[in-house]
């Protein structure tokens, strides 16, 4: 029967077995023959084990090893060049690169585009009105006129003159300003087309005269002069009918 | 040597390249001798410890210190000769070459070494008749003087099971060897 210890035999020639268990293991080898046998046999093993010269390395290892590295990190690098279109710089500086590039590219674009105030203020709104309505007609048109109700009922809607703040009456009079100047393009293309449109963009165009010519006239009768305007006009019920 | 392999370790992960290329110095030739006794091939283990090396230096930032450094490469080659030789399943215990057994053997003369006699191509025969466990068990302990639980993690096994590859590897080399006892 095999002695339960032998596997510690390992253990102890490869000197692995703790202090506490070492000296009892060894006591218990020299009263064991199997274990005896066992750990004579493995040391003369190690010993013959011992001798036997490992394949030396090749002489360029090292040096292959780091070409390889720095060959892939160059790799790596120039791709991210191509990639980007960039020169090789340091990182750091291709980064700051990027970042100035995209930043530069922001406000470039800002400055090329710039949207109307009454298109940001009243676009979006009309052409969210303008999918309600039957597409059997001109969608920009519709949207034109959307933005110019939104505008005129602002307009009148400011009654009460205690509640105006200059900026929000001063934001009303440029986006009139911008209104008029686009009523006047459509006008122009209009041209011999649709006689009554026609005649509504001119009314449009005439209101919106009198809004700005009433403010620059009378500042502190603004809201009344500006709803008397619109009202004397019809428009809003002109341009609502016309849309219906 | 752990403390100083720490300490470029942590070098390295900052992105020093002098800190790794002084780990690839110390180690090319360990991994090599590890690579070359799983595959028997002197130029792909050339290969294999470039691939070692590489993908340790890409993976720098993930050892965490858990094991020692020299484990965790270990482990990166041991995996990497591992899956060539599935890759290339044909070329596992492939035959000597007389150039390659003449490298491998280099240094090894048995009549200048006192007591022992033609024990170099023995040792060699004697190792390929292990099992793949067995023969990297005493190899990582014998040649890379690594204690049975590092053998363990690298070749992903318990330390009970190092030890019993080991038991029955030195037992097999025995049989193997009883001619060259030493006659001292």
């Amino acid at each position: 029967m095999a002695c339960k210890q032998r596997e510690n035999v390992v253990s102890f020639v490869l000197g692995e077995l703790s202090h506490q268990n070492s000296e009892p293991f060894h006591e218990h080898v020299k009263s064991c023959p199997e274990c005896h046998q066992l750990l004579q046999e493995f040391q003369e093993t190690g010993k013959i084990l011992g001798i036997r010269t490992m394949p030396s390395a090749p002489d360029g290892l090292v040096g292959d090893c780091l070409l390889r590295i720095r060959n892939a990190g160059q790799d790596r690098k120039a791709s991210i060049d191509e990639r980007l279109f960039l020169p090789r710089l340091r990182p750091g500086l291709q980064w700051a690169t990027i970042v100035m590039v995209f930043f530069m590219g922001l406000g470039l674009g800002k400055l090329l585009f710039q949207p109307p105030v009454w298109l940001e203020r009243y676009g979006r709104l009309a052409q969210n009105q303008v999918a309600f309505l039957p597409i059997d007609d001109n969608r920009a048109m519709r949207s034109y006129l959307l933005s110019v109700e939104m505008l005129l009922l602002d307009l009148s809607n400011m009654d009460d003159p205690a509640l105006l703040d200059d900026d929000e009456w001063n934001t009303e009079i440029q986006i009139t300003r911008e209104m008029l100047k686009r009523t006047r393009q459509i006008k122009n293309r209009l041209g011999d087309g649709d006689l009554r449109l026609y005649q509504l963009v001119a009314e449009i165009e005439w209101v919106l005269e009198d809004v700005l010519g009433t403010a620059n006239i009378d500042v502190a009768g603004l809201p009344p002069n500006v709803r008397r305007a619109i009202d004397d006009q019809q428009l809003l019920t002109k341009i609502h009918e016309y849309i219906s | 040597m752990g403390q100083r392999d720490e300490k470029w370790v942590r070098q390295a992960q900052k992105g020093s390249k002098k800190a790794f290329d002084k780990l690839v110095r110390r180690y090319a030739p360990l991994i090599f001798r590890l690579l070359y006794d799983m595959i028997r091939r002197y130029e792909d283990a050339q290969d294999l410890t470039q691939e070692t090396f590489l993908r340790a230096y890409v993976n720098i930032g993930q050892y965490r210190g858990d094991a020692k450094f020299a484990t965790w490469l270990y482990r990166i080659a041991y995996n990497i000769g591992i899956d060539f030789k599935r890759r290339k399943s044909k070329m596992f215990n492939v035959e000597f070459t007389s150039q390659e057994q003449k490298l491998a053997l280099q240094g090894l003369d048995g009549s200048k070494l006192p007591g022992y006699a033609g024990e170099g191509e023995a040792i060699e025969s004697a190792l390929q008749k292990l099992t793949h466990p067995q023969r990297m068990s005493v190899v990582l302990n014998y040649y890379h003087g690594l204690r049975m639980r590092e053998i363990g993690d690298i070749l992903g096994c318990s330390e009970a099971t190092v030890r019993t590859h080991l038991f029955r590897a030195l037992r097999r080399l025995r049989r193997e060897l009883k001619d060259y006892s030493p006659r001292v």
